[in-house]
């Protein structure tokens, strides 16, 4: 009996201390797995500064991440953020410390134009994947290299589909209003670009600078024409919309390109019902993927999604794809490589690059509509699978 | 008709810290912070009860309390001290930016204006929201009860004479702690206001305390600080060059307004109204 007990208990101690140094397959497949580093992937974000926006990105990034249990095949991922206080210099000096010290495999952002241009120019020669979160100023795409990737497109290359549309809805003339800076002044020429190529007449054209309080005085000038077409930054298209409305000018009023999402629609009000936007995404975009993304984030953060939050949540699907596609391989070349190959299903459609780097994908003619008391933005006129570069791509 | 509005809304924001200043000889450089948490207290208040006057209650109210506990808890202790007041006051910037963002979150917020002001009314062809003229009724309203505060009531005499001799006023036996107090939460309470009254017209974001200081110190600088009237002058006059400048120099709207400021510093450097000492 207690050699029987003993022998039960020894072999019961052997096989313990046999898991234990790693003597199980199992063990010895893991601890391989362990030793492999995760993929870092950096994200640039405002968190500090006069963008409040920001704070979205990393609610995206993180969804997908926490989709996919932070992992991608063996290799576990991981998330390093850095502020960059919505200033270039600090970008500059954030994506050194991201590239250098934290030696990561892939970077997110920025969204502003300035800080966005000085990442690009640091980015670009250690040739680690860039993608980035808003559209591409000109000057961006010039100096980027083959890392660089805007799944979003080119500023031009997106607001020229709104002027294609103007003219498609009749409209032969227009005023134009936009912010007094590069994205503004971008935005606008690929509006203009794309209307009067089809024979449409720019009228007016008034640059705002940043900061403008009272938009009353630009309203009040606003000539005549068969619609007024806008691109200022959210908080200035908030005090610009209700001086539209009570000034009663009967123009259709066109957003350039969306400046703002359903819940500033909102506070406009009744104010806003009948604008028109255009992005590739909406809340309303009626897709299985994009359905799963919206009840996943407001499960997730208690409010809807911003702009932002979606592109950073499909950035990061577009990493996780391209590193399914190279089993993990986090190489430079091999990462570039595979994400300008992606053609991925995402919320906002299906997207894939061009050969510069630049997406293809759908782009949404939004139309503001009250629906029971709420103010949405609704799609209408849907350009499928277009190239957001200028001019028009065939 | 624009111009005039707007200078209303400037008027209400920097008459508080014209008399702030010019009193206390305090620089509140938070000033701007004041308004937009009016804004926010206004507008959540409003949002919640469904009545635009108790939104402009609870600005009041609301920021009259928080510039009654700036005044006590730092600023009291800084007289006279101006780069300690200005280092004080621009942390407090960021720190009341980034409570309203934490609290209200990043996106920016338009107030509704109440009932019969929603509309639009026609002049001469063009319309023009109601809601603006009524601010214009109220702006003058609120002048007129500070002037006569200021030149018809003792409380005013005392600010008046404190303004030029406090050292006499406290040898007199008068609690100038207690008026300095008030006026600070006087002052406190109108930009309170302005921010909530304002909302319809500016909005709440934010970073909106420097875009709302700067338009205080040039109406201070142009008007002359201390003084109702001054304020009022001053508020008018950006009002109108904003509004012209805009229209006939868009592109150099902004600087039209620095522009009268560097005329004025160069020519008159107490402002319009305001007095040399």
């Amino acid at each position: 009996m207690r050699s029987k007990r003993s022998k039960y208990l020894f072999s019961v101690l052997l096989t313990f201390a046999m898991l234990l140094a790693g003597g199980s397959p199992v063990a010895a497949a893991q601890a391989a797995a362990s030793d492999l580093p995760p993929v870092k992937i950096g994200a640039l974000i405002g968190y500090t500064g006069p963008d409040p926006l920001m704070l979205e990105i990393e609610k995206g990034i993180r969804l997908k991440l926490d989709e996919v249990g932070w992992k991608v095949g063996n290799r576990t991922l991981s998330l390093h953020t850095e502020d960059t206080a919505s200033k270039a210099e600090t970008t500059v000096d954030k994506a050194r410390k991201l590239v250098e010290l934290d030696k990561v495999d892939v970077i997110i952002g920025p969204v502003r134009v300035d800080c966005l241009l000085a990442a690009i120019n640091y980015i670009t020669p250690s040739k680690i994947p860039h993608l980035t979160l808003a559209t591409l100023p000109l000057k961006g795409l010039q100096m980027g290299g083959h890392n660089v990737f805007s799944f979003i497109g080119e500023q031009r290359g997106v607001t020229q589909y709104s002027g294609l549309y103007a003219w498609e809805a009749g409209y032969r003339t227009c005023s134009v209003i936009h912010q007094d800076f590069v994205a503004g002044a971008e935005f606008a020429e690929g509006f203009i670009n794309a209307f009067e190529a089809k024979g449409g007449k720019v009228i007016q054209r008034q640059r705002i600078p940043f900061g403008t309080m009272d938009y009353a005085p630009y309203v009040t000038a606003m000539k005549k024409a068969d619609c007024v077409a806008s691109w200022l930054l959210p908080h200035e298209t908030l005090r610009l919309l209700p001086r539209f409305y009570d000034a009663k000018l009967g123009m259709p009023f066109i957003q350039m390109y969306a400046s703002f999402p359903d819940v500033m629609l909102n506070d406009v009000g009744p104010r806003a019902d009948g604008i028109i936007s255009i992005h590739r995404w909406c809340l309303a975009l009626d897709n299985p993927l994009n359905k799963k993304f919206v009840e996943a984030f407001i499960k997730k953060n208690s409010a809807d999604p911003h702009y932002l939050a979606i592109a950073a949540y499909e950035a990061t699907s577009i990493i996780i794809e391209a590193l399914k596609a190279t089993g993990g391989k986090t190489k430079p070349e091999i990462l570039n490589d595979a994400i300008r190959k992606v053609n991925i299903d995402l919320p906002s459609g299906r997207t894939s690059f061009s050969k510069d780097g630049v997406g293809i994908g759908d782009l949404n003619i939004l139309k503001a509509v009250n629906k029971s008391g709420k103010i949405v933005w609704e799609p209408i006129v849907k350009y499928t699978q277009v190239t957001y570069l200028p001019p028009i791509a065939k | 008709m624009n111009g005039i509005a707007y200078g209303m809304i400037l008027f209400l924001i920097a008459s508080g810290f014209s008399l702030i200043f010019g009193v206390m000889r305090i620089l509140n450089l938070a000033h701007g912070s004041l308004y937009m948490l009016g804004a926010y207290f206004g507008l959540t208040i409003a949002k919640v009860s469904n009545s635009f006057l108790l939104g402009v209650l609870a600005a009041i109210i609301g920021i009259g309390v928080v510039g009654l506990l700036l005044q006590r808890a730092f600023l009291e202790r800084l007289y006279k001290q101006i780069p300690e007041q200005v280092l004080l006051t621009l942390g407090l910037v960021y720190i009341f930016s980034n409570l309203a963002l934490w609290i209200w979150g990043p996106f920016a917020k338009v107030g509704t204006a109440p009932g019969f002001t929603a509309g639009s009314i026609n002049l001469g062809g063009i319309f023009f929201s109601v809601y603006r003229i009524a601010l214009i009724f109220v702006g003058l309203a609120v002048a007129l009860c500070l002037y006569l505060f200021q030149e018809k009531t003792w409380y005013g005499a005392v600010i008046r004479a404190g303004m030029h001799d406090k050292e006499m006023i406290i040898a007199l036996g008068i609690n100038y702690r207690l008026i300095s107090n008030l006026v600070f939460i006087l002052g406190s309470m109108m930009v309170g206001a302005a921010g909530f009254l304002g909302s319809p017209i500016l909005g709440a974001h934010p970073w909106m305390s420097f875009e709302v200081l700067l338009l205080a110190l040039a109406v201070i600088v142009i008007g002359g600080f201390g003084y109702v009237q001054g304020a009022l002058m001053g508020a008018i006059v950006i009002g109108l060059i904003d509004s012209f400048g805009k229209v006939f120099f868009s592109d150099f709207a902004l600087f039209t307004i620095y522009l009268a400021m560097i005329i004025i510093l160069l020519i008159r450097p107490a402002g319009l109204l305001g007095k040399t000492r």
